[in-house]
């Protein structure tokens, strides 16, 4: 039989939500269910969570994650995969898994040594690299994260990630062949988008009704560009704009020290921690959404903004350049304040071209829907099937 | 006899040798082969995979470690362990499951000990030849915790517990509040200590089969 009985791993599901890794299992998971895979996924525990839950049909094995002190993050990560494993094999011998499905480097240690112990394929998704994340490999630490990633996708049967750039970027960075390598982008949940709020009160909260609202949403960190928008600020006078940067990252008390500093803090808003909820109100009533990124594996952001129908300028990194593209569903700059302001102008003094881009994004993001995604995964983990099937190295 | 075919499992095998488990272990495996029993160790080797087999009755499997630098004792032993469980699964498969029991020396690889015995069914014997809290007397660091939890999982996982001393069995009871009958004693210093052994590998496979 080649339809697999999948197991997932991952580090982090929905309640326990630590970046974006926890809501694309969730999705995905669910969305392969629809399409008639049956999905156990295997994750750490969560005060308050059931050990044991079904979830729209994914079942669902919260198990301790080890809660003693340890003296790093890795080597947390190394007692969290024992504990994973251990309750794992019994998880595997008693509903006849047929495939595993590895997400990221935090799980690469359980689900090696399941892959053989078992026989059972592995499929990996890799959703950033060591090497990506910190713009190198600057110390042990980081070597010894990148060598486990490369461990991984060494053990995996196939290599799934979310952009052509990322892709490459495995391929340079772990040695990882394309041949082995299969693009399948993160997903959306447009419907969440619809929900019925006040907009108008939503954005009352962040705006005047005359003050035309830019948006960005992201860390504060470096690689997502944040502090060119700060430096274009001052290039928009003449435009009554609010700008709104919402998220968390060691660059806020920095982007709110320059925004002070600049003289623009009735017109820049770091807006810090918000809820979910409220951040998809954001993009129904932006004007503009930007994503001035400098590192981007993919950039789920662009989706909510399209599924949100806030017209995007964006510098077009990474990933960002294969869902978008010019003048069609986005607006793309350089990274720089000057072209970045000019690309806000050129949205915000043209109603007719930005309601160009929100319609062609909308349509445009129909094919991230999560439905088509888990298609293209299960497209995967058929050829790993089909592959496994001829070969000779299987249990008895 | 019953047919017997153990798989050890150490962190060091001559000619790694880091302390006394080397000879330790060096000893044991030339005490079974002495009673016709054969012997595969399963151990770490800083180069690739290689295999060795010393005499018909001995046979040595090298693992090395996959990922490389390492922080801690921790990560690098613990990602050595699924290094282990595919020497050890590779054995089991390509020889038709022939492992009657594994014999798991010290806290390194207690881990594979207990996945393997959970996945194929393979009986573990823990050995222990010194606990944390003898090597490191009241250390309550992060790390000294992890190790005293990785002890804990041999005890509780482990089918017998085999010991070199009374004083030993005696703490090993005091710290981890397991039943005097998982645990034997077989001080290596006396004359019939490989016979106890033989004897104890008979009775974990025994039960096993019952």
């Amino acid at each position: 039989m080649l339809t697999p009985t999948v197991l997932m791993l991952a580090w982090e599901f929905p309640p326990r939500i630590i970046g974006g890794l926890a809501p694309h299992v969730y999705e995905l998971s669910r969305a392969l269910v629809k399409k008639g895979i049956a999905v156990h996924v295997a994750t750490c525990d969560f005060p308050g969570a059931e050990a044991y839950e079904v979830v729209d049909g994914v079942i669902v094995h919260r198990i301790d994650s080890y809660s003693n002190p340890t003296p790093d993050f890795a080597t947390w990560v190394a007692m969290m995969n024992v504990n994973l494993q251990r309750e794992i094999s019994e998880i595997i011998a008693s509903n006849d898994i047929s495939l595993l499905h590895a997400h990221d480097w935090l799980v690469a240690s359980a689900s090696i040594g399941l892959k053989h112990m078992f026989r059972i394929p592995l499929v990996a998704t890799i959703h950033s690299t060591e090497y990506g994340r910190r713009s190198g490999i600057h110390n042990d630490y980081q070597r010894m994260i990148s060598s486990t990633e490369r461990w991984l996708t060494k053990e995996a049967w196939r290599i799934i990630c979310c952009s052509r750039y990322m892709a490459k970027e495995v391929n340079s960075t772990l040695g990882v062949p394309e041949i082995r390598t299969d693009i399948v982008p993160n997903g959306i949940n447009t419907a969440l988008f619809k929900t019925q709020i006040n907009l108008e009160q939503l954005r009352s909260r962040f705006a005047q009704p005359n003050e035309r609202l830019v948006l960005f949403v992201g860390r504060l960190v470096h690689e997502k560009g944040v502090s060119t928008i700060v430096e274009a600020a001052p290039l928009l006078r003449g435009l009554n704009v609010k700008i709104v940067i919402v998220g968390e990252g060691y660059l806020k008390e920095e982007l709110i020290r320059r925004v002070s500093e600049l003289g623009l803090s009735d017109r820049v808003y770091v807006t810090g921690f918000l809820e979910t909820e409220t951040i998809r109100g954001l993009f129904r009533v932006a004007d503009v959404c930007l994503i001035p990124s400098i590192y981007e594996p993919f950039g789920i952001v662009a989706l909510e903004a399209m599924a949100g129908g806030s017209p995007i300028v964006t510098s077009g990194s990474g990933g960002l350049g294969e869902i978008l593209e010019n003048d069609w569903t986005a607006t793309f700059v350089y990274q720089n304040p000057e072209s970045l302001a000019w690309g806000i102008r050129k949205i915000l003094n043209d109603q007719g071209y930005a309601d160009y881009l929100r319609k062609e994004a909308t349509k445009r993001v129909k094919s991230y829907e999560w439905g088509a995604i888990a298609t293209s995964t299960i497209g995967t983990y058929m050829r790993t099937m089909v592959e496994f099937t001829k070969g000779k190295w299987k249990p008895f | 006899m019953t047919k017997i075919t153990p798989v050890i499992l150490t962190w060091e095998y001559p000619p790694r040798i880091i302390g006394d488990l080397a000879h330790h272990v060096d000893r044991l495996t030339q005490g079974l082969n002495k009673a016709k029993i054969p012997a595969r160790v399963v151990t770490c080797h800083n180069s690739p995979y290689l295999y060795e087999r010393r005499s018909d009755l001995l046979e040595l499997f090298w693992a090395s470690n996959p990922v490389e630098p390492h922080i801690s004792v921790i990560t690098w032993c613990l990602t050595l362990n699924s290094e282990i469980e595919r020497v050890v699964s590779d054995i089991y498969y390509g020889r038709s499951g022939e492992i009657d029991l594994l014999d798991v020396h010290d806290w390194h690889f207690v881990s594979a000990g207990t996945n393997l015995k959970r996945a194929l069914g393979i009986p573990f014997i823990f050995t222990v030849h010194s606990l944390e809290d003898q090597r490191t007397p009241d250390s309550t660091s992060p790390l000294s915790s992890c190790i005293k939890g990785l002890e804990r999982m041999g005890v509780n996982e482990s089918d017998l517990v085999i010991t070199k001393s009374d004083s030993m069995k005696k703490e090993i009871i005091e710290i981890h509040e397991i039943p005097q009958s998982k645990i034997i004693v077989a001080p290596p210093t006396e004359k019939d200590w490989i016979k106890e052994i033989i004897k104890s590998y008979c009775r974990v496979i025994t039960n096993k089969r019952e």
